[in-house]
């Protein structure tokens, strides 16, 4: 927990830091687990800064990007991201296996379309190891779909003139070969 | 759903996607065919990524780089290294001395491919070599083809690979057969036999059954190895008009031949005369091109990747390597997109495209005759792996 050394309180790993969603849920976590998200982190270390008297315990942390549902997802994600390091600090190989068999378990419970909102909400926390691993979860979802479900999961829609798209279809017809159904 | 993601974020999904994926969905939109982008523009391009970069990190890594080079004065010797596959530090030697009944050159005692036990597979003109490096500096040969009366039968190459279906290693090698018939007519006709090194034994194929290539010649220096399938250039021979340029696999289970012709000679491009190597390339096949010819003075070559096999539309262009004064030849892949070069002088160098430098290697042999290819491990000295895993030849990269 390396972000540790960089807080003002480096021995103490109970300090709680209070994030509040855009929809005013108030979630209360532990400093090690907001200091995975940069976005708190540079709010939390600018506020020191600018603050230094100020008693930690109380920081409150305004999230206006962030609804309770994903940063709920991603505080759990985190935490056994935590936990799975910290079990593991000796063995790189076993760490690895661990993290991967959670995150298959983890994406057993996920929508697809909820991935979408996940990777917004860890984006915006510029939390890397979740958005890595949401953008290859998606990849994996997408990589044997068709051109109009990829369209569908991003929302987007075509802005191709009329038949340019039909010549690259035709162009690379062979691409389109075993794809999976919608 | 109207969630919008930023590009970034569509970037770093895509940089994960497979390259048929990539060129599927290029159909998306405006915005994504131009952040896919063309292959053959060297700047940031998903599919060179995808197909060049992104899985050089794969766990199934081959253990060992090995690296073949001919004695300069005394061409009856070549010395295997294996390097680290990681970090391409030495870490075992191995010198053969070939009895050969004349020094002949232009011959080349060539690596054919490796099995996941170790074993390797070298062919010197006609003659095919099984050979454990770690248990003997002395070559035995596979039976030579039987001789027959009234008929010739030349030896024109050999693949060699492993069939996931028997659980066994093969070699298979293509024989031009020539007779005259009653009235003079000369017949010549292709065949193929497989050796299997369970049994010990060669065997002919049914040449309908195996959709035997016929009218061609393979580059025997141009092969890979990918999955259970070998793979050569062929070109056509000079009086058959039918046929084009091609390449030629073989599938090991099912002991059948099947061939995809090149990408159009107008496509391949503006060489006047050009030379190909074959090499796998993170799972699809690579081909590349270069100009060949006493006028060519710097070295640049193009990367032809066929994602889809038997699917002649399905050849990309990559980006355009070089131009570079000092190398030569291109040897393979290794990964991080690097790959192993032949220099002008014969040295060994480990060149990376994106940086347009090379890194040069003490393996100083006769020209020509530097070889690379993967090797998975050594027999005897990984037995916890190498009994049950029994899978995989690592993809052969040479010339």
């Amino acid at each position: 927990m390396s972000n540790q050394s960089e807080s003002p309180n480096p021995t103490s790993s109970s300090n709680k830091i209070t994030l509040k969603t855009s929809d005013n849920e108030v979630f209360e976590v532990e400093e090690a687990v907001a200091m995975k998200f940069c976005t708190v982190k540079q709010y939390f270390d600018d506020e020191n800064n600018n603050n230094v008297t100020s008693g930690t315990s109380t920081t409150l942390i305004p999230l206006p990007n962030v609804e309770s549902h994903p940063l709920a997802i991603l505080i759990t994600y985190c935490k056994k991201h935590l936990e799975i390091k910290a079990n593991n600090a000796d063995n790189k190989k076993e760490m690895e296996i661990d993290m991967e068999h959670y995150e298959r378990e983890f994406l057993k419970n996920v929508m697809p379309q909820e991935l979408t909102e996940l990777i917004l909400a860890a984006n915006y926390l510029n939390f890397k190891e979740a958005l890595d691993f949401f953008c290859r979860a998606v990849a994996s979802a997408i990589q044997n779909k068709s051109v109009e479900y990829v369209r569908k999961f991003f929302g987007l829609e075509s802005d191709f003139k009329p038949g340019e798209e039909e010549k690259l279809r035709e162009e690379f017809a062979w691409s389109f070969e075993g794809v999976d159904e919608d | 759903m109207s969630t919008y993601l930023p590009e970034e974020v569509v970037i770093n999904i895509l940089s994960r996607l497979p390259p048929k994926s990539l060129i599927r969905f290029k159909c998306v939109s405006k915005t994504w065919l131009s952040l896919i982008g063309t292959p053959d523009l060297i700047s940031r391009n998903l599919i060179n990524h995808s197909t060049l970069i992104s899985k050089s990190e794969d766990p199934n890594n081959p253990l060992f780089v090995l690296v073949k080079a001919t004695d300069k004065i005394d061409t009856s010797k070549h010395t295997f290294s294996f390097l680290s596959y990681d970090n391409l530090d030495p870490e075992y030697t191995s010198e053969v001395i070939l009895n050969l009944p004349q020094p002949n050159h232009g011959l080349n005692l060539d690596i054919i491919g490796s099995s996941s036990d170790g074993l390797l597979c070298l062919c010197f003109a006609s003659t095919i070599y099984l050979w454990d490096p770690t248990t003997s500096s002395e070559l035995e040969p596979l039976p030579p083809i039987a001789p027959r009366e009234m008929v010739n039968v030349y030896f024109h190459s050999v693949g060699f690979g492993f069939d996931s279906v028997s659980n066994d290693f093969k070699v298979v090698r293509l024989l031009n057969v020539q007779f005259r018939s009653a009235t003079n007519l000369l017949h010549i006709s292709q065949e193929a036999e497989v050796y299997s090194v369970s049994s010990g034994s060669w065997r002919q194929l049914d040449p309908h059954v195996a959709r035997v290539p016929y009218g061609i010649h393979t580059q025997s220096r141009a092969t890979m190895y990918l999955d259970g399938n070998f793979f050569w250039c062929a070109t056509p021979l000079p009086l058959d008009n039918n046929e084009d340029e091609k390449i030629v696999r073989f599938d090991f289970a099912s002991e059948v031949f099947k061939s995809t012709s090149f990408p159009d000679a107008s496509v391949i491009g503006d060489y006047s005369s050009w030379k190909t190597t074959l090499t796998a390339l993170n799972g699809s096949i690579a081909m590349l091109v270069y100009p060949f010819g006493k006028e060519v003075e710097m070295l640049c070559f193009d990367i032809w990747v066929l994602f889809e096999f038997g699917v002649r539309e399905s050849w990309t262009k990559l980006i355009r390597i070089g131009p570079s004064l000092d190398l030569e030849r291109p040897l393979g892949f290794w990964g991080y997109g690097k790959m192993f070069m032949e220099s002008k002088e014969g040295q060994l160098v480990l060149y990376d495209p994106s940086t347009n430098t090379g890194k040069i290697f003490p393996f100083d042999g006769l020209k020509g005759s530097l070889q690379v290819a993967l090797y998975t491990e050594f027999g005897e000295t990984n037995e916890e792996t190498s009994e049950e895993d029994g899978g995989e030849v690592q993809e052969e990269v040479n010339q």
